[in-house]
């Protein structure tokens, strides 16, 4: 699933990401691009306590690719 | 009043004591879509802060006000302007107007303006701050639980106005969230609900963090 963020400021970022996990319950990733710094600080803690891992990508300037999996990968 | 050729047309470039007027005469109120810093530098008195964001404003507007209260914009750039309004509208608000020439304007017109300080981590930090200082956490109780001010009292931001009894009415009251942008909005609620000695943590959990000063988890206060 892709999250296109862009534009949201917090807490929406955070919580639509959360959101997805709880939803898909590790059955995929989780894409979320972001323009908004603070997610790369919100984003990463919630990711083990629904049980993805998580990975940045500085795409742009201002522009993120965080990356939810699943851990033990997509079933 | 006037209207501005981009803005659809659809929105009243309003003298700055004409909005006041008009939001008294209405139970509307002054919102401010500036950055978090120009708001605290000087802000219309009772004025709530909104900083703008080109998604979610309505949603944000809505967490701490209720859709049926009119509203009065004032901005810094005519872009943002415009965005807001268009996003307000679709969000089930009503915009009467908004603040012709800005802040400047306001300020010229010698109506009440009003200011927070600013307070940085290190003036946060347990053992380092004043005794009579309150810190609020406004950010949801997910955020709280991965690490928060030692010391400090999390309302989040869609709770603050019915939980103003929990804060004291005398002493400064530092307000934080994850960046200040939330924290800016809870600090113009609380100045207009009477409150003073309000600052804002503009740097945010994410400075704190960044600072390297110790933060307190859920698990260390259950213990």
């Amino acid at each position: 699933m892709e999250l296109d963020v862009r534009g949201d400021v917090c807490p929406y970022p955070m919580m639509k990401a959360v959101q997805a996990m709880k939803k898909l319950k590790g059955a995929e990733e989780v894409v979320v691009i972001t323009d908004h710094a603070p997610c790369l600080e919100t984003i990463p803690p919630q990711a083990p306590r629904h049980g993805y891992q998580c990975q940045i990508e500085q795409t742009g300037s201002p522009e993120w690719r965080i990356t939810l999996t699943p851990n033990g990968g997509a079933s | 009043m006037s209207k501005r050729p981009g803005l659809a047309a659809m929105v009243d470039g309003l003298s700055p004591p004409r909005a006041v007027e008009l939001a008294e005469e209405s139970g509307g109120v002054v919102v401010d879509v500036r950055s978090e810093r120009d708001f605290a530098r000087s802000h219309p008195q009772g004025a709530l802060s909104l900083r703008f964001s080109e998604r979610g404003l309505a949603d944000r507007l809505a967490t701490v006000l209720d859709p049926a209260t009119p509203v009065v914009l004032i901005a810094g750039l005519p872009d943002q302007l415009d965005a807001a309004v268009a996003q307000l509208r679709a969000g089930g608000f009503t915009v009467l107007g908004f603040v012709r020439g800005g802040f400047s304007g306001w300020n010229d017109a010698y109506l009440p303006i009003a200011s927070f300080a600013e307070v940085r981590p290190p003036q946060l930090a347990e053992g380092e701050r004043a005794p009579d200082l309150t810190v609020v956490d406004v950010r949801e109780p997910m955020e709280w639980e991965t690490g928060h001010v030692p010391g400090a009292v999390l309302i989040p931001l869609g709770d603050l106005r019915r939980r103003l009894d929990e804060l004291p009415r005398s002493g400064p009251i530092a307000l934080i969230c994850e960046a200040g942008i939330r924290s800016s909005t809870a600090a113009s609620i609380l100045e207009g609900a009477g409150f003073s000695e309000l600052l804002n943590a503009p740097d945010g959990t994410a400075g704190f963090r960044k600072a390297g000063l110790p933060m307190h988890y859920t698990r260390d206060e259950d213990s």
